[in-house]
């Protein structure tokens, strides 16, 4: 079992969004805490919207490389049965194609594109699945072509869980499709942090943990997780998520494995007075000693 | 996919200053303005994401048609932005919001409450034009000073 940290650029967002810090500042910060020097950047911090500018993307890899950090991952906001339904089939294609290029010109392994998909109205789980195998189907060869690993995060309840994710794996069967399990989805919704989610509303509330073999059967086909953080007891524990059993299985397991940190507790529903950076170091060191 | 129910940071979004200007330069105040960064936690996004703006002033609306989202010195009336795919707002990005009134704002305090409601399909090229998600609903409410 071999792992790896890479800082998600989640985890510092809010420097970002309250000016507190620049991004060569919140680089500077991630090397200061994160000992494997690996980071996943998130679309906001990329150059490719409305169009990608393939010029500022590689001076980015370079400015980021600069402090001797590696990009591992990308990710971006994917409600593909949305993004069909509103504009295209086509269009969604092309642009999972380019968002692989991308990543591929930043010299990332990893693309992830979460499963933030909830059914439309009158939708059959059928229809969506069939819609995301055939657009999974269409982009793996680009994505072979570059060598780029697209990892599917599924961390929410119902057509969005990780169940779906491994399914949609295991159908293709490319090496280049994985799943990106997010402990979001084992986690026990509290009264303080209950299973609601400001991006999808609409869904079902969360009221329980999906079940850890759904963890464990997800391994294989995950050299990517995304390690979603909240708070910090006293001892540097993080009482929502199962995090003993969850890496006594990685321990078990016979792939090499890279954890994103996604701190999220400082997002304005949690704690937004503690600084991001702390938090995540907890994260950090939360995974090392538990994976040795 | 963040827990909880804020899409924002709310903490210095807007401005704290109502501003006059001539805008077409002809010696008589003809708008005034206050800027707003973008802090939504998914930030980065075109300007028809945001479906709908509105504006109270001292407790009276604005008409749509007298507001503008300034970004870049571009000028989008808010009634049609909910169509723009090619002008985004980027992350932590200044923007003004321009209210057309012949002599501007008279001086003093004015009570401000902004109303957006931000779509909450996640894929960030798309505009939700079909209202198939829900959205979600900021306010923010401010004392500006006119300046």
């Amino acid at each position: 079992m071999k792992t790896t940290i890479s800082v998600g650029m989640w985890s510092m967002k809010q420097y970002s969004l309250k000016g507190t810090k620049t991004f060569d500042e919140i680089l500077e910060t991630v090397v200061e805490i994160n000992p494997d020097k690996s980071i996943d950047l998130m679309e906001d911090y990329v150059p490719c919207h409305p169009h990608t500018d393939m010029y500022e993307v590689l001076q980015l890899k370079k400015r980021i490389e600069s402090f001797g950090l590696v990009i591992n991952s990308n990710w971006f906001y994917t409600d593909l049965i949305g993004a069909v339904y509103v504009d295209s089939y086509e269009k969604v294609v092309n642009d999972l194609k380019e968002y692989i290029i991308v990543v591929a010109a930043l010299g990332a392994k990893f693309m992830n594109t979460p499963l933030d998909s909830p059914l439309l109205p009158g939708m059959t789980f059928e229809e969506g699945y069939e819609l995301y195998l055939k657009l999974y189907e269409e982009i793996i060869p680009i994505a072979e072509e570059h060598n780029v690993v697209i990892g599917i995060d599924g961390g929410l309840e119902g057509f969005c869980s990780p169940r779906t994710a491994l399914k949609l794996v295991k159908d293709i069967g490319s090496d280049y499709l994985t799943v990106t399990p997010d402990f979001e989805a084992w986690r026990t919704p509290t009264e303080r942090m209950p299973g609601v989610f400001i991006e999808t509303p609409d869904i079902e509330e969360k009221t329980e943990a999906l079940p850890i073999d759904v963890f464990k059967a997800s391994l294989p086909y995950s050299p990517l997780i995304h390690a979603k953080f909240l708070v910090f007891d006293e001892n540097g524990e993080e009482p929502n998520f199962p995090i003993a059993e969850m890496m006594a299985m990685v321990k078990q397991s016979h792939r090499e494995h890279t954890f994103v940190i996604e701190y999220e507790g400082w997002i304005p529903d949690i704690n937004p007075h503690l600084d991001p950076a702390v938090e995540t170091k907890k994260g950090i060191d939360l995974l090392k000693r538990y994976l040795g | 996919m963040p827990v909880g129910t804020e899409f924002y940071i709310k903490e210095g979004m807007i401005s704290s200053e109502l501003k006059n200007v001539d805008t077409n330069n002809d010696g008589t105040l003809d708008h005034f303005y206050f800027s707003i960064w973008n802090q939504k936690l998914h930030a980065k996004q075109p300007l028809g994401n945001i479906r709908k703006l509105s504006l109270r002033i001292d407790g009276e609306e604005i008409e749509p048609n007298r507001m503008y989202f300034v970004i870049r010195d571009q000028w989008i009336c808010i009634e049609q932005m909910p169509t723009i795919k090619d002008i985004w707002w980027m992350l932590k990005e200044e923007a003004q919001i321009y209210v057309k009134q012949d002599g501007g704002i008279k001086p003093g305090v004015h009570n401000v409450e902004i109303n957006i409601e931000n779509q909450v399909l996640m894929y960030t090229r798309s505009i939700d034009s079909k209202d198939i998600r829900p959205r979600v609903t900021l306010n923010l409410q401010s004392e500006m000073s006119t300046v």
